[in-house]
This record gives structure tokens, C-alpha cells and sequence, in this order.
């Protein structure tokens, strides 16, 4: 009976795991349904297209999708999501957009078709710009890899990892094609970490402007573009390109893991696409919150208070003065500002502004991508909110501007939404419950096992055995481990109570000590053993020699002097990585292969309760 | 949690395949070829010696705790070992490093003690817990060793950077060790202080081996064609990346790029 139960549950657990890892965490729902970024607005015959990346996360997943869909809209204020999203999906079979493309700069050829530029996320964290043409915009195929910052990192001696691509702007021009993409990449000894460009002639091979690279670098003294550029958009303004970006710090709060990003967006301008000025009313545009703030910033009751303020003079930076303004606005410091002028100003916001509270506005305190358009007198920006400050909730909205620089929201409602949330299976959303059952199973073990010395020892003491004085000493360590750990020594870490002092000596001054001292008995024996090892009992023997004394010349200065006379590639420090990296790697990746393979049969014959010895 | 995407899937469902066709075929009577492992062939030596000079026999599974697959694996070798040191008359001393596997490795013993009809040899105190403590735990397993004056002795299971400290005592002493790990960071220096190692999956497909029953060793002809699929796609994969790197740099042709099924395999290399 003992023995199927324990088939049972074992049975029952293991389909449980397969099945877990085998279905997916949910199923339907949108592609969209966690987060919208990167969009792209593009014109087309019937009105204005946009093409935006969706996220779509599976919940208790670290496994994230992206692909990119598509909204119309006729007359630019009214936005639908076109049937058939999304448009460009995961490949099945492409590895370098394996997480999906994501980042779309989509551009119109002169024969009226599409081309697609994307960022795809490779399985080896790499990013690499990637291209894909379309006759209609709506179907797309062709998806292949155009450039990436990889040789130019590798050249340079950075990790190919760190060599990042987050956003990408394509404009279409007589000659061919340039690209803007944010970035960070190594050049040399420099790292490049700003917007940089590329040209190409016919969008498949592209040159990277090395002259010019980042031809606009982040600049770290403005505090709002402090960490990175996360998105980009670049339009013709009728006198040269007008470049909008997103220029984001990120803010790690104190007692919580979870940075913040807290992003604005900037203007530059420029004649010939190099050389970029940024605008002096930069940044121009934020979240709801900043929006506010900025309005509450510029206001001459609010000015007219802050100075009264003494510990605000010119000095302290505008985005301090306005957080104390928020402060005084909401109540916190009436008594030393004059709460009417900032009643006054509040007032004086727009109508729009206060029509729902600021909190619950979709895009209250952060802004991610960004695409900016001309259209007609003015231009129009889609970009992507969201309420919370880390930003996982991200939609679309609209806003206008008459002059490029000062921006109005079209709604405080989005003007798309994100995807339905898909149906949960609860496999994976009970995992962590499972975990804890385990845990508590293996608590019971641990009892066990704890009561089955206390049982032995016991027993040898009460039958008075030879030995039994080492029994009497398992209990006096149980006994003085326990008081100390559990009682009174460790309730407060900075306060060395009597308790936790015997603690600390019974630990670290005696078993950490003793530890250290025998791992020195570990040089001695790695000498004998080697010694053994190295006599020539056979042939496999004497190759083990060899290759160890190769290796560990190699190590040394004394066998770079002795081989400097032979050619480069057969001087001893190259010939000892050639053994640790060609023959060692390859050899220590196999024997892992094979364990695991070993440990998947091993846990399906356990599983299947076909091993009944174990039982 | 990471999930399965359609290539593992098919792997898994592959598996499966070979696992239950082979079963079918061992109980049809059908012979497997099951490869010769010589670490497991000399552990009858060892206990044989163990018997011929009337000294015990010495067993650890390392540091393996109750999520470790090392350990189930090294449960059945304990098993296999604890059985025939019972037929000899063979006194086996067994130690953990841990409180919660200790019952685990207790009852093991007991049941091959009782099926060997042996039970009343069986010694409660041969079976101990040392310490969680990584070096003590190896100093007192070397210790044991030398005091107890072990004929032999096995170090199969999960291993840390103590293994040579339990190791090196019993090659100075002459005790015939047999030792096994799946991970290559201590395989060195087993192999330079102990007579016979398993490496690698090995220690798997032991417990199948030892065991005699031929539905377990029709599961170690599954782990072997698994074994040799990934290694044919390795091989093949090394072949094209070498075939690619080549023409890229000579003619500027990829013959990755665009082709589903080689980008296919290539994520996967």
C-alpha cells in the first residue's frame, strides 16, 4: 500500500513538472497584451499607418514575445488595429530575431511598397538590425540581417553582448537609405553611447558613419538623459532633420530592487543629419506628472512662491524646485510656501488637465517610444505611456504640436489599447505554491533526519556504550547551537549580545578557522596526487603529462622565454590555450551533455516508477 | 520558468519513443546492446577484496541533497553495493553530509540488508551523518576511512572542491577507490587519486547497469540514442558553422542566411 502511494504521488508530480514545462503559461490573448512600444507612423495612400512592437509575456515566465502589429487611422485621431495583427510575428525557424522583432522603422519606396528595418534579439543576447519587404505592408517576408554592432565590439575588444541597439529611425532618401539607431557599442577605447547612423544604397549592405559615430552622444550633465536613449524618430522639417528622442535615467530606489526609468523626450536639430543642436527648451515632453509639473514650473505665482523659499535660490536645478512644488502642492510644506499662489497656479492648468486625475491618466508616470510625423500645418507624435512608474503597462497615445517644441496631448485616454490578457492554465501561476509544499516536505525530512540522530545517540547513551561520551558531545553542540542560534543571540545584528558573540565564536572564530587550515592540507595532497598522476605508468599517462606541463609553462613567464624563438602560434602560451580551449572546452561541455541526458532518463525512470528499488 | 518550445518538445516525445519501444523489446526477450562500463565492473573486485582481507567497505554520495539527481542515481548503486557486501559478510560504512538524505540512505541499506536476508547484520551506527560543513565533512570522511581501516572504498554521487580530501588518505593507504561524479570539475582529480572512475552520465546509467532488469537497461539504450542524436547534430552543426565561416570569408556567401532549416539548427547548435 506504502509502496503505491509513493508511485502515486510520485507519478502525479512528475506529469505535473512535464506538463508544466511542456504546455505553455497561458493561451490566447492579444500580442500586445502586456506592453506597446516602439511605434512608427508611417503615411499611406487611404491615411496614416502604425506599426508598433507588442509584448506579450507569458505570466511566471521569463520567456517574452515580440512582434510587431499594426494600426490605421484616416484621420489621425482615431486609431483602429488592423485585422490579421500581428504583422510580423516570432520566425520558427530564424535564429537572430528569436524573441521577435521588435523596434520597427518602416518606410515607403518610391513603387508605393514597404520596407521594413527592425531590431531582432538573438538567443545569444545579441542585437542585430534585420530587414523584411512588403508589396502591401501588411504581408512581409524576406527577413534577413542587414547590420549589426558586433564586428565593430569584437574588433575592439568589448563584449559582443554589450553591443546594444534599442531603437532604429529609417529615412528614405534619393541615394538610399540612413539609418539613426540608439545604441552603446565599443570602438577602440571609446564607448559609443548615444544615436548613431549608417547609409546604405539599396537597405541591404550599410556602412557605419565611423567618423561621425554617435553623432549625438548622451549628454550626462543634463540629468534627464543620464543612463541611455531608448527611442528615436527622425523627421524632415522643412529646413534639415529634426531628431526626437527619448532620453531616460534610470533610478534605483532605495529598499527596492526594481529600478525606475524615468524618461523625456528632447529635440535636436540639424542641417546635414551630423552635426545635431539640441534645442534649449529640451526636454519638451514627458509623462503626465512632468507635464504637469512643467506647467506648475512655469507659472509666476509658483516662481513668485518658490523664491520665498530660502533654501531655493538659482542654483538648485528646476527639476528639484518643481518637486518641491509638488510637495507644497499637494500640502506637505504649506506652512512655508504661500499655498494660495500654488492653489492659483493649479487652477490655471487646463481644463484637459484636470479632467481625471493625474494618478490615473494612462501615460501618469512614464513614456517609453516615440514617432513624430508631419502632418499638414503641424506635426503629430504617437507615443507610448504608462501609469506606473516601472512601466510594464505601456499604450499608445496621440499628441499635436503647432511648432515641433511645445506638445499637446489629442486625449488623456489612450489611443490604442493593449490586447486582450490571455487565459491562464494555472500550471505555471501554481508553481511557486508546489515549491513551497516541497519545501515543507523537506523541512519534515530534515525532522526526520534530526530525529534519527537524537534516537542513535540516545540510545548508545542510555545503554552505556563505549563511545557514548562522543553521543553526550552531539548533544551538548545540538543543545549550545540551538540556544545560541535561536535564542538570544541573534535577534539584532548590530547589537553583539552575549549569546550571539559565543555565536560568532562557535562559528566563525572556530569551524571557519579550522576550515581555512585543512583547505592547506589540500596543497600538499594536490602535489602527491599529482606526482602520481604524472608517472609514466602508460601512454594516456604520459600524454596527461605533456599536455599539463605545456599548460602550466604556458602559465608562466619562464615558458614564453624558452619558446619566444618559435613562430607565434607555436610558442608555448599559444599552444596551452589551444589545449584549454580546443581540446578542454569541447571535453568538459561533452561530459555535461551526457550527465544531462543521463539525469532526463534517470528522472523519467523515476517518474515512471520503473526503478521500484527506489521506492 | 522557462518553457518548451516545439524542437525540445519533439526531443521529449523522441525520447519517450525510444524508451518504451526499447522496453518492449527487452520484455519480448529481444537483446540490448548495453555498453561495458569498467567502473561498475570493478566494483565486484572491490567488495571482493573487502571480503578476502576481512575489512570494511566504505560508501559516500558526496555532498548530493534531496534535488539533486546524483543522488537517486547513487541510491541505486548503494543499493547494488549494500546487497552483495550483505552476501559476503562484508561490514559497509556509510556517511552524509546531510540530516534529510540520511533516512534515504538508512532505508536503502536496511531493504538490500532484508532482500539479502541479512537483516539482523545490519548496524544502525554504520549509517552517519558528519556534517553540512563542506571541509569537515571531507576530513571526516578521510578519517573514517583510515580508522576504520577500509578495504575499499566508493565516492559516487555529487562532489565539491573536498574531493580530494576524502580521496587522497585511502590512494596513500591502498584502498581500492572507485569514484564518480557527472560534473567535470572534479573528474581530475578522481582520476588522480582513485583506481577506477565513472564519469559523466555514467554515473546514470549505473544504477540501470547494476541492477540486471532488462526494462531499466532497455531506458539506458534510450539515453544512449539521445546521446548519439545530439552528438550527430554537434558534429553536423560544427561542419556547417566551419562550411559557413569559410565561404562568408572567401566569397561573402552565407549558407545559413535564408535558409530556414540551417537558421533552425543553427539556434540550436
Amino acid at each position: 500500500m506504502k509502496r503505491k502511494l509513493a508511485i502515486g504521488i510520485t507519478f502525479v508530480v512528475g506529469l505535473y513538472y512535464l506538463l508544466e514545462f511542456v504546455l505553455p503559461a497561458s493561451v490566447g490573448g492579444g500580442f500586445d497584451c502586456r506592453r506597446m512600444g516602439s511605434p512608427c507612423l508611417v503615411e499611406a495612400d487611404d491615411g496614416t499607418r502604425l506599426y508598433y512592437t507588442g509584448v506579450r509575456a507569458l505570466e511566471g515566465s521569463t520567456d517574452t514575445r515580440l512582434a510587431v502589429g499594426l494600426a490605421e487611422s484616416r484621420d489621425g485621431a482615431t486609431w483602429a488595429k488592423a485585422g490579421g495583427n500581428p504583422m510580423l510575428g516570432r520566425s520558427l525557424f530564424s535564429s537572430k530575431d528569436w524573441r521577435g522583432p521588435d523596434s520597427p522603422a518602416v518606410v515607403r519606396e518610391p513603387d508605393g511598397s514597404y520596407t521594413m528595418f527592425y531590431v531582432g534579439h538573438g538567443p545569444d543576447d545579441v542585437d542585430r538590425v534585420m530587414r523584411a519587404t512588403s508589396g502591401d505592408g501588411l504581408r512581409w517576408r524576406g527577413r534577413r540581417v542587414v547590420f549589426s554592432l558586433i564586428k565593430e565590439t569584437a574588433e575592439a575588444g568589448g563584449e559582443v553582448k554589450r553591443a546594444a541597439i534599442r531603437a532604429l529611425a529609417v529615412r528614405r532618401t534619393d541615394t538610399g537609405y540612413i539609418a539613426y539607431f540608439a545604441s552603446t557599442y565599443r570602438r577602440g577605447e571609446r564607448t559609443i553611447e548615444g544615436v548613431s547612423r549608417a547609409t546604405s544604397p539599396d537597405g541591404l549592405a550599410w556602412t557605419l558613419d565611423k567618423a561621425n559615430n554617435p553623432v549625438l552622444a548622451i549628454e550626462p550633465e543634463n540629468g534627464w538623459e543620464y543612463s541611455t536613449i531608448t527611442d528615436l524618430s527622425v523627421i524632415d522639417n522643412g529646413d534639415g532633420l529634426s531628431l526626437y528622442y527619448v532620453g531616460t535615467r534610470r533610478l534605483y530606489m532605495r529598499g527596492s530592487d526594481k529600478p525606475i526609468d524615468t524618461s523625456l523626450v528632447g529635440l535636436a536639430t540639424s542641417s546635414d543629419g551630423i552635426t545635431w543642436h539640441r534645442n534649449e527648451s529640451n526636454p519638451i515632453f514627458g509623462p503626465a506628472i512632468w507635464r504637469v509639473l512643467r506647467s506648475l514650473h512655469d507659472d509666476p505665482g509658483v516662481r513668485q512662491a518658490l523664491e520665498r523659499f530660502r533654501a531655493i535660490d538659482s542654483s538648485v536645478a528646476w527639476p528639484r524646485r518643481i518637486g518641491l512644488a509638488l510637495a507644497a502642492w499637494s500640502g506637505l510644506s504649506q506652512e512655508l510656501l504661500d499655498g494660495t499662489a500654488l492653489e492659483n497656479a493649479a487652477s490655471r492648468l487646463s481644463d484637459q488637465e484636470k479632467s481625471k486625475p493625474l494618478l490615473e491618466r494612462f501615460d501618469a508616470l512614464s513614456l517609453s517610444g516615440l514617432s513624430v510625423q508631419r502632418a499638414g500645418d503641424g506635426s503629430v507624435m504617437a507615443y507610448c505611456g504608462a501609469t506606473s512608474a516601472e512601466g510594464q503597462d505601456h499604450r499608445l497615445g496621440i499628441a499635436t504640436s503647432s511648432d515641433g517644441v511645445v506638445w499637446r496631448t489629442a486625449s488623456d485616454t489612450p489611443a490604442l489599447e493593449r490586447g486582450e490578457e490571455p487565459q491562464n492554465t494555472y500550471l505555471t501561476s501554481s508553481l511557486t505554491t508546489t515549491m513551497q509544499v516541497f519545501l515543507v516536505v523537506g523541512a519534515m525530512a530534515l525532522g526526520l533526519g534530526l530525529f534519527g540522530l537524537v534516537r542513535l545517540h540516545g540510545s548508545r547513551i542510555m545503554k552505556g556504550e563505549k563511545d557514548s561520551v562522543y553521543s553526550m558531545a552531539f548533544f551538548i553542540a545540538l543543545l549550545v547551537t540551538l540556544v545560541f542560534a535561536f535564542g538570544w543571540g541573534q535577534r539584532e545584528p548590530k547589537v553583539l549580545e552575549p549569546g550571539h558573540k559565543l555565536y560568532n565564536i562557535i562559528f566563525y572564530g572556530m569551524m571557519e578557522s579550522f576550515g581555512a587550515s585543512t583547505m592547506g592540507l589540500l596543497t600538499f595532497y594536490l602535489a602527491s596526487a599529482s606526482y602520481r598522476s604524472f608517472k609514466l605508468k602508460n601512454a594516456e599517462a604520459g600524454l596527461m603529462m605533456v599536455a599539463a606541463i605545456l599548460v602550466m609553462l604556458g602559465q608562466v613567464p619562464l615558458g614564453q622565454l624558452l619558446t619566444a624563438w618559435l613562430p607565434e602560434q607555436m610558442q608555448v602560451q599559444n599552444v596551452a590555450l589551444w589545449i584549454s580551449y580546443t581540446i578542454m572546452v569541447p571535453t568538459m561541455r561533452a561530459i555535461q551533455i551526457g550527465a544531462a541526458v543521463g539525469g532526463l532518463v534517470l528522472a523519467m525512470r523515476l517518474w515512471l516508477s520503473m526503478d521500484k528499488r527506489r521506492l | 520558468m522557462q518553457h518548451a518550445d516545439w524542437v525540445l518538445i519533439i526531443l521529449i516525445v523522441l525520447l519517450f519513443y525510444w524508451i518504451v519501444s526499447n522496453i518492449r523489446k527487452a520484455r519480448l526477450g529481444k537483446p540490448l546492446y548495453v555498453r561495458r562500463i569498467p567502473g561498475i565492473d570493478a566494483i565486484d573486485d572491490a567488495i571482493g577484496r573487502a571480503t578476502e582481507m576481512g575489512r570494511p567497505a566504505f560508501y559516500t554520495i558526496g555532498e548530493a541533497g534531496v534535488q539533486a539527481m546524483e543522488l537517486y542515481a547513487s541510491l541505486g548503486i548503494l543499493s547494488y553495493v549494500a546487497d552483495r557486501t550483505a552476501r559476503m559478510g562484508v561490514r559497509l560504512i556509510t556517511t552524509t553530509d546531510r540530516a534529510e538524505t540520511y533516512p534515504m540512505i538508512e532505508e536503502t541499506i536496511r531493504e538490500a540488508y532484508r532482500s539479502a536476508e541479512r537483516l539482523d547484520e545490519f548496524r544502525d551506527e554504520d549509517v552517519r551523518f558528519l556534517s553540512r560543513d563542506h571541509t569537515v565533512y571531507a576530513m571526516l570522511t578521510a578519517a573514517m576511512i583510515e580508522d576504520e581501516d577500509a578495504a575499499s572504498a566508493f565516492f559516487l554521487g555529487l562532489f565539491w572542491f573536498t574531493s580530494l580530501l576524502m580521496t587522497e588518505p585511502g590512494a596513500r593507504r591502498g584502498v581500492i577507490q572507485i569514484a564518480g561524479d557527472t560534473g567535470p570539475s572534479q573528474i581530475p582529480f578522481f582520476i588522480a587519486s582513485c583506481d577506477y572512475v565513472i564519469i559523466g552520465e555514467e554515473l546514470f546509467a549505473a544504477s540501470a547497469y547494476v541492477s540486471g532488469d532488462p526494462t531499466i537497461k532497455g531506458s539506458l539504450v534510450a539515453q544512449d540514442r539521445l546521446k548519439s542524436l545530439l552528438l550527430a547534430i554537434a558534429l553536423v552543426g560544427v561542419v556547417l558553422l566551419t562550411l559557413n565561416a569559410v565561404l562568408t570569408l572567401t566569397a561573402g556567401v552565407s549558407i545559413v542566411e535564408g535558409n530556414p532549416f540551417l537558421e533552425l539548427f543553427m539556434r540550436y547548435r
